[in-house]
């Protein structure tokens, strides 16, 4: 069964489309991508997912259950970590961590303590006071006191610093072990590249791609480096080859294709050095956008 | 109807001071105009003239102050039908249209419309801190009241008349409070609806005296809650008016159905 699905799902703001036909599917267990730059519409599916907002067309299913329908039931099983974090100023994190706890029937407030310790969050500080990656760090351990089977994350490592993001992708990893499913929106791609499976790549407001990342990247164009032995004389490239340039026994050239083919290719080469450069998700990120 | 009591609690925790602060104020003036009737008591002539002259026999006349020197319960009635309700209303109007609408405004509503309650719960649960800030003020108002008149008569009152007034009184801040939270929630949450709320308040006090100044403007009268729910004693034949009393809660519980079917479709823009 699939823990969240989203069925043709559209959304419009008066005669603004912010989402057009929006169909994700992820799998219990998986930790699932959701790329895309500001404003391409990953926050609005998230939010109507959760119940937030009304979906114009379409439906989404968290657990099985209509999501809009069965909000509360649903709720009790999701984290959510927003984008921005908006809290009671008023309140200092302790505070407000047992106040959101709470609302939960299985919630437990012992995890406080020991993962404001984790992440070097000052629980006494007023919330007005705290930093935004402090606020982030408040919002990482709110949505994970109550022991959720899905955890739905917006933009989680804006604000932390780079020891934080480590601390938190570990943290990450062993509640995906225990079985907690991931729905990791971001657009920062380094972020996806190292958590996630799966993807799907949203532009305006529409999917263009979901992909297995490693196939995402294994699709893409690969920046070969060759030096050769001597100075090649009429060499003849692999079929998927471009980009050709030769200069003295330094041969570069891109190269999209089977890669068994490349290697084929290679072996018939009086080789010196050979440097296969994978291409960022970066790169296959602007290739979507560009094409 | 679920009433959440972790949001309840933490709404009321969080209106505290808005109740203190106001209720040290209506408590104030309540005690103040009350103990200074042993004063003013016997100063029918001189003050009726006076007043006369300033705002006119027609004005004097349509807020009740022709007969205010006469006993402690029309004195304080003069003030209550001017002052007290216009404090009592505007600020359970404020907390009302604020109740709901200023989770967006600071956007904790992300936070809390993720939590495992119902859009209603949420509802109810805030409507209720609204009801007990209301209560809260009316009860210690009215006790107050009833307290510092029994000490500052000079004639015996009617507790009857005293009740019919606060109880009218109760019914026109509870209906502009779910006029508040009706308009909370219909409109964008904006920075304040405090200006909304003082116009439409200020505005049915206003016309509703207006109203009462010829024949020919009674007509006003008739859009103004004060005009079937009077506070003014000196009025012949006042008392409690059971049947516009009746049609202005059903007004506001309709006001609030509505209120409840719109917040429960909305969409929250956090």
């Amino acid at each position: 069964m699939n823990t969240l699905e989203i069925n043709d799902l559209s959304k419009f703001y008066g005669d603004f489309q912010a989402l057009t036909k929006v169909n994700i599917n992820v799998k219990q267990g998986e930790i699932y991508g959701f790329i895309g730059p500001n404003g391409a519409g990953k926050s609005t599916t998230i939010r109507t997912v959760l119940g937030l907002l009304k979906p114009s067309e379409g439906s989404t299913k968290v657990f099985g259950l209509d999501s809009q329908k069965n909000t509360k039931k649903i709720l009790e099983k999701i984290g959510y970590l927003p984008a921005e974090v908006n809290y009671y100023d008023e309140m200092n994190s302790q505070q407000l961590l047992e106040y959101s706890a709470r609302f939960y029937k299985n919630a437990d407030t012992s995890k406080i303590a020991s993962l404001a310790d984790y992440f070097e969050l000052d629980l006494t500080k007023k919330i007005r006071a705290l930093s935004f990656g402090n606020k982030k760090k408040c919002a990482i351990i709110q949505s994970l006191l109550h022991e959720p089977e899905l955890l739905i994350l917006d933009e989680p490592t804006t604000g932390l610093d780079p020891l934080m993001q480590n601390r938190f992708f570990d943290l990450l990893e062993e509640e995906n072990k225990k079985g907690v499913t991931v729905f990791f929106s971001s657009h920062i791609l380094t972020d996806i590249q190292r958590v996630c499976q799966r993807a799907a790549v949203i532009k305006k407001g529409e999917i263009v791609a979901v992909e297995d990342i490693q196939q995402l990247i294994q699709k893409q164009v690969k920046e070969i480096k060759l030096v050769l032995n001597q100075a090649p004389i009429d060499l003849s490239f692999p079929s998927g080859a471009s980009l050709q340039e030769t200069e003295g026994n330094q041969v570069t050239f891109s190269y999209e294709g089977d890669v068994n083919d490349l290697a084929k290719w290679l072996t018939t080469q009086d080789l010196k050095d050979v440097q296969i450069i994978e291409p960022t998700l970066d790169t296959v990120f602007i290739n979507y956008y560009e094409n | 109807m679920g009433i959440n009591k972790n949001l309840y609690r933490k709404d009321l925790h969080r209106n505290r001071r808005g109740l203190f602060i106001w209720g040290a104020i209506l408590l104030g003036i309540t005690v103040m105009f009350t103990a200074i009737f042993p004063l003013m008591s016997g100063m029918q002539d001189v003050m009726g003239t006076a007043m006369e002259e300033f705002y006119g026999e027609d004005m004097t006349s349509s807020m009740g102050m022709d007969q205010m020197f006469s006993d402690i319960l029309s004195f304080y009635s003069t003030y209550y039908s001017i002052y007290i309700i216009l404090l009592f209303c505007i600020y359970n109007a404020v907390t009302a249209t604020g109740i709901i609408a200023k989770e967006e405004r600071n956007h904790t509503s992300e936070f809390l419309y993720v939590k495992p309650i119902t859009r209603a719960d949420v509802f109810w649960s805030k409507f209720l801190v609204m009801l007990t800030n209301l209560g809260v003020i009316f009860v210690l108002q009215s006790g107050v009241a009833l307290l510092c008149i029994q000490l500052f008569k000079t004639t015996e009152v009617s507790m009857s008349t005293f009740a019919a007034m606060h109880f009218h009184g109760l019914i026109i801040a509870l209906f502009f409070s779910c006029v508040g939270l009706f308009i909370s929630i219909y409109m964008r949450p904006k920075k304040s609806f405090m200006g909304v709320v003082l116009g439409l308040i200020f505005g049915m006090l206003i016309l509703d005296a207006i109203s009462k100044m010829a024949d020919a403007v009674n007509f006003l009268g008739y859009i103004s809650p004060f005009h079937y729910l009077g506070l003014q004693i000196s009025d012949e034949n006042f008392g409690f008016n059971t049947i516009p009393a009746i049609v202005f809660i059903a007004l506001s519980v309709t006001l609030v159905v509505l209120a409840l079917n719109k917040f429960k479709k909305k969409d929250i823009l956090g």
